[in-house]
């Protein structure tokens, strides 16, 4: 077991330094100068441009530029933005609310995806399993933004039943719709996913010699289905926690709540390279980091994998 | 066989006294059918079977026969859209067709017990072994506390052959042997003492010799505990001496049903009789090609004179200290260890005859097969082929050295690409050797499939459309291609139904004598060599351990390890037999 | 012995039967059925899907939006650009389907030759994405070893990106983006899921016997990936492949919503939706058809891939 969990650490070093290099790359080697497009038509004076530069370590090398990137992950101390603010200081006011969001989403989709998922795998071809079916391609064939739309219009404005927009420091209740939009397309895919699964374990050999042992319908289903079918839906909730923080992009726009994905935008539109780095590789940091747990849970889930 | 009860030496006075004269089982004319795209199939066409308390029944068939849908539609756990649509099925004097789900679940396991087919798939791998037994004990009403549980667990492991159980109880289904998941299996379905145990082809996946530990001490136990048995098997050598009543089923139907021995003694329907005929397990003979049946009786004999030593040139394959050592990776970073699959072998193929590797699984037999092959290369010692030393050829007459060794696997389902029409399975090995234009590639191929005994039009169709036996004539059929010398049959007849693999060989018997082949022939089957060789090479872990010919093997082994393979065929004790 | 236990004869029940030879015929063993016609794989496959509505509703959604995409002036004569802004918000009318847009825009012309860029992107970087991570995929799980450790690394790294992120940032830094740099860019981040399909399915079929024959005839190890491995990927590939389609062109349309797709001059669904959420509270209309549009595309292509992979599914495949 030590063993184990002793080299997925050791995998996920190389993974975490050529994501991190990838992006850092994507966006420093872009063409052109950014300190030169500061101060727009007429520019800084040379003096100005080249202490920034100094500032910034944009003379040094591609790797020392990106070494001091990562001591700056590690230390939580990225320096200023160009116009002066901290870049933890902004991520650090962005994500707990995102983090939050997105947590939520994971739960709702968790619940409903699997609980949804079990019983259509359970009736497979029956009518709750076509309905559901249709639901989950409507789900991933509809956009989140135009889903949030709907869902903005039709449960916010019409019905009333939720708050239209987030706005500042957004409580549980608001961020309820939102999550349920962000959560959207994940669940059908966790639904159809478990539904497999789940139908695929019920004709397992191992399954008939559970009930053959006189087990009743309910202790079949929980103690030797289940358990089983969630080994292949936990591995897709781990990969999608960043998924969920990246689309927050999307919902929190529609919502005009202040989180990751604002940030993320203004500052993709605005050039701020050291703070759209900075909020990828966190991103990237939550992915590895859910993986990591997702790896200890399957090893909970199945034994052979301890061993492996 | 010191740790097994053996029944023969058990009197039956240890049984407990019961109402014998009742049936404990009774089906009457079931009919099971199936729904499937093509509309109600009927699987189970009018079964009768009668088993009483204490009694073991064989149900024998081959795949297809409907004996496992038979005996799952007892316990209700018929597969996907099965449905009985007929029949009545009483067990204790109670109807069970209709049964509400709840009684059903009540009988499970507490009355009728089930040991399944395949130990690899049958348990739960994310669930301990003693948790899975203890499920069994909660379920069907065991009153206790978890340490009386617990108890009861090592207690039956330790019944089912597995001592040590308070440790094998928390170990893991993958930790477990093949054998070992047998037993757990066994104590699984006997833990609540049911009246009736189905064994479904309890040991067909199981090395022979563990099967017959298996089957003597499920015999010991269930004869102790008084429980009745009912058997399904493919392996009418092993019904016979493991039941007292058969039922022969064929197509959905009862063919044949009595006495076991009487039943093999003297085979009434036309079916039966083939099965007596072809049965491995009780013919004794080798298969006579058409072509060696005329042949004088000196050829024959000269044929057989074979001395295990040097590489006379009418030897064709000889294997020089043959060695093969795999590294293993182990599961700390950097820490491996070395198994030698295969540890310094010699053995000799004589032109135009059969030698039989003959090993259990993990013997090193197939890996010996690869290096023929020239798919694996030996660590250290020589193939040599018809004179000359493989490991000594460069790329092209490696390339070329190909066309005169070719393979036939085991698995039928995997040997032919299903993406590939028969036509083009056969004609691969000629495209790629570059042989003859298209025309003539298209008639070898007529010519190939006349000889496996199949139609040509078989030439358009895919493999998912071939029975078994089918597909290893179409392998047959390219491995033979190129007029290769040495034909490499990997377990070749293994994975088939009685009746064809008698079939297949006899064809391979017969294309032999008429192309003057040379057969390694690979397989875990003693019963089969004997069929088919002329040689046999013994093999058990990566050495051989008896080199003879197969008169010599069968009829004064020198080995003990001989002696007990001999002694696990089943239906090797009966005195009965095609002879 | 068996023999003890019959010395009082056979039970009630348990007598000697054999079956009348007429009631069960024994055929010939293994006889090969030759009256019925010849089929692959994909045939059968086929059979199965015509038997489904399903497909063929998928079938004609997927024609429909090519057609559209390739020849949309055969469906619409006004021009998607030709916008008079005193006809500002018009409901449905026979001159206009749809109605007009807050600039004065048919609708349903606007509609109709929005297609063409989703299509195009899906098309484009569902090829992209096939090729790129069909070949790592089958170089990996084929060839195993250090190339196959190299190979699954990079494309871990490429997963942990999230897809989504890394698409609109590096689009956010071209200047001129074109369908076909969309394509690109959303191609060179979400081939990681197909490489991993491929090599999967490589690596299960690399073990059958039917590969291990083939070595033994001595073809190469480029011959045997390309002639047996490779086909043998090729449901599961395809399977992915349509509904990864699908999901291309969504993200296409939420990139150009977002601003960071294609360029607002270009007529497309995502960009319309883009225009139609400024006035969503007062016309939502305008807003729904391209949502329409776009939604049942995708749900063509989403509903194909789970037609075909019932249809492949071995399982259910006969014997």
């Amino acid at each position: 077991m030590l063993w184990y969990i002793g080299r997925r650490l050791l995998q996920v070093i190389p993974v975490f330094l050529g994501a991190t290099l990838l992006i850092y790359g994507m966006v420093f080697l872009r063409p052109g100068d950014p300190v030169a497009a500061l101060g727009g038509e007429r520019g800084l004076p040379e003096a100005v441009q080249d202490q920034i530069r100094e500032q910034f370590h944009l003379n040094d090398p591609f790797f020392v530029q990106y070494l001091y990137f990562l001591k700056g992950i590690f230390t939580f101390d990225l320096g200023p933005d160009f116009s002066g603010r901290p870049v933890a200081e902004t991520i650090a006011n962005a994500f707990p609310v995102t983090f939050q969001l997105a947590l939520m989403a994971l739960a709702i989709e968790t619940i409903f995806g699997i609980g949804f998922g079990l019983i259509a795998g359970m009736r497979k071809g029956k009518f709750f399993d076509s309905t559901v079916l249709v639901w989950t391609l409507l789900l991933i064939a509809v956009p989140t933004f135009v889903l949030g739309f709907v869902a903005q219009i039709v449960f916010g404005v019409q019905l009333g039943w939720f708050p239209v927009t987030a706005g500042r420091d957004p409580d549980f209740e608001s961020l309820l719709m939102p999550a349920m939009v962000l959560a959207g397309t994940s669940m059908a895919y966790i639904l159809r996913l478990t539904r497999t699964s789940v139908a695929e374990n019920l004709t397992a050999d191992h399954v008939r010699t559970a009930r053959a042992k006189g087990l009743s319908r309910s202790q079949v289903t929980n103690r030797h289905v289940l358990r089983n079918s969630l080994i292949p839906v936990v591995t897709f909730i781990g990969a999608d926690l960043g998924n969920l923080m990246a689309g927050s992009i999307v919902t929190e726009g529609i919502f005009n709540i202040n989180g990751v994905g604002g940030t993320l935008f203004e500052s993709i539109i605005r050039g701020e390279n050291v703070t759209v780095v900075a909020i990828a590789t966190i991103l990237v940091l939550v992915y590895i980091a859910a993986n990591l747990l997702v790896d200890l849970l399957y090893a909970v889930l199945d034994p052979r994998i301890r061993y492996a | 066989m010191t740790t097994t009860i053996n029944l023969t030496e058990k009197a039956p006075e240890g049984a407990p006294k019961r109402d014998d004269n009742a049936p404990l089982l009774e089906i009457k004319d079931l009919k099971i059918s199936f729904t499937t795209g093509a509309g109600l199939v009927e699987a189970v066409r009018g079964v009768d079977l009668t088993v009483y308390p204490g009694q073991s029944v064989a149900i024998v068939g081959e795949s297809g026969s409907g004996k496992s849908t038979t005996a799952h539609a007892v316990i209700d756990l018929l597969p996907g859209t099965g449905k009985v649509t007929a029949g009545s099925i009483t067990f204790d004097g109670r109807e069970l067709v209709g049964l509400d789900r709840k009684a059903t679940e009540y009988l499970r396991g507490r009355d009728i017990g089930l040991v399944p087919q395949d130990p690899m798939s049958n348990l739960n791998p994310v669930w301990r072994i003693g948790t899975q037994i203890e499920e069994a004990l909660v379920a069907n009403g065991f009153q206790g506390t978890k340490a009386e549980r617990r108890a009861r667990v090592t207690e039956l492991l330790g019944e089912a052959g597995l001592p040590d159980g308070d440790r094998r109880a928390l170990q893991y289904p993958h930790e477990f042997s093949g054998g070992m998941r047998q037993r757990a299996l066994i104590a699984i379905g006997l833990a609540s003492r049911p009246k009736l145990l189905i064994a479904d082809e309890p040991t067909s996946a199981l090395d022979v010799t563990v099967q017959k530990k298996i089957l003597d001490h499920l015999e010991g136990l269930t004869s102790e505990l008084g429980t009745a048995v009912l058997f399904i098997t493919h392996d009418l050598g092993l019904a016979a001496e493991r039941a007292e009543h058969l039922v022969v089923m064929y197509k959905g139907k009862v063919v044949e049903s009595g006495p076991a021995l009487d039943i093999l003694k003297n085979p009434q329907h036309e079916y039966t009789r083939r099965l007596v005929a072809s049965a491995p397990s009780l013919a004794s003979r080798r298969i006579q090609s058409a072509h060696e049946a005329g042949r004088s009786a000196e050829e024959q004999i000269a044929g057989h004179e074979v001395k295990v030593d040097g590489a006379a040139p009418k030897d064709v394959v000889v294997a020089k200290d043959l060695t093969k050592v795999f590294r293993i990776r182990g599961a700390r970073p950097g820490s491996h260890t070395n198994f030698t699959a295969v540890d310094g072998i010699d053995f000799v193929l004589p032109r135009g005859k059969t030698l039989a590797l003959v090993g259990e699984s993990g013997s090193g037999k197939s890996t010996a097969a690869n290096m023929v092959l020239g798919l694996l290369e030996p660590t250290s010692g020589s193939v040599v082929f018809d004179g000359q030393d493989t490991a000594t050829l460069s790329g092209r007459e490696q390339f070329a050295m190909r066309r005169r060794v070719q393979p036939v696997f085991q698995n039928p389902y995997g040997s032919l690409d299903p993406m590939y029409s028969v036509f083009n399975s056969i004609e691969e090995p000629l495209r790629l050797h570059k042989v003859g234009t298209r025309k003539q590639r298209e008639q070898r191929v007529r010519d190939l499939l006349e000889m496996v005994a199949l139609p040509a039009s078989t030439m358009r169709r895919f493999p998912n459309e071939l029975s078994g036996g089918q597909r290893q004539r179409i392998a047959v059929a390219r491995a033979l291609a190129l007029e290769p010398e040495v034909i490499v049959l990997d377990e070749a007849v293994s994975a088939l139904d009685v009746l064809v693999q008698a079939q297949i060989l006899q064809l391979l018997g017969d294309l032999q004598g008429e192309l003057g082949l040379s057969y390694l022939f690979i397989t875990h089957d003693l019963a089969v060599v004997r069929q088919i060789a002329d040689l046999v090479a013994v093999m058990k872990d990566g050495r051989i351990v008896e080199h003879a010919t197969t008169d010599e093997v069968f009829d004064d082994p020198q080995q003990d390890y001989t002696k007990e393979l001999l002694a696990a065929i089943p239906g090797g004790s009966l005195e009965i037999g095609a002879a | 012995m068996p023999e003890n236990r019959y010395d009082k004869g056979p039970r009630p029940g348990q007598d000697r039967y054999v079956a009348p030879a007429e009631a069960v015929s024994v055929g010939v063993v293994d006889a090969i059925a030759e009256d019925e016609a010849p089929s692959s794989m994909w045939q059968d496959a086929w059979r199965e899907m015509r038997r489904r509505p399903m497909f063929w509703v998928a079938l004609t959604i997927m024609v429909a939006a090519i057609v559209v995409a390739l020849f949309p002036g055969i469906f619409a004569t006004q021009g998607p650009r030709t916008c008079d802004l005193s006809e500002s918000l018009l409901p449905p009318s026979g001159e206009h389907f749809f109605g007009t847009t807050k600039d004065g825009c048919d609708i349903y012309s606007r509609v109709i030759h929005g297609a063409r860029p989703s299509v195009t992107v899906g098309v484009l970087a569902t090829s992209f994405v096939v090729v790129l991570g069909g070949t790592v995929g089958a170089i990996a799980g084929y060839f195993g070893g250090w190339i196959d450790t190299i190979l699954s690394r990079i494309t871990d790294i490429f997963f942990a990106i999230p897809f989504f992120l890394a698409a609109l940032v590096i689009l956010s830094l071209l200047p001129d983006r074109n369908a076909f740099a969309v394509a690109v860019v959303l191609a060179s981040f979400g081939w990681t899921s197909i490489a991993r399909i491929t090599r999967g399915s490589v690596l299960s079929v690399k073990n059958n016997e039917f590969v291990t024959a083939a070595k033994a005839l001595g073809m190469s190890r480029i011959g045997i990936l390309v002639k047996h491995a490779l086909p043998n990927a090729a449901a599961p590939i395809i399977v992915y492949a349509t509904v990864a389609l699908g999901t291309f062109v969504v993200a296409e349309a939420t990139l150009t919503f977002l601003g960071i797709g294609l360029p607002g001059s270009t007529v497309s669904w995502g960009g319309d939706l883009s225009l139609g959420r400024t006035i969503i509270r007062q016309a939502p209309e305008v807003l729904i058809y391209p949502a329409v549009a776009l939604g049942t595309t995708v749900l063509g292509f989403i509903m194909m891939g789970d037609v075909v992979r019932d249809a492949l599914d071995p399982k259910a495949r006969k014997r």
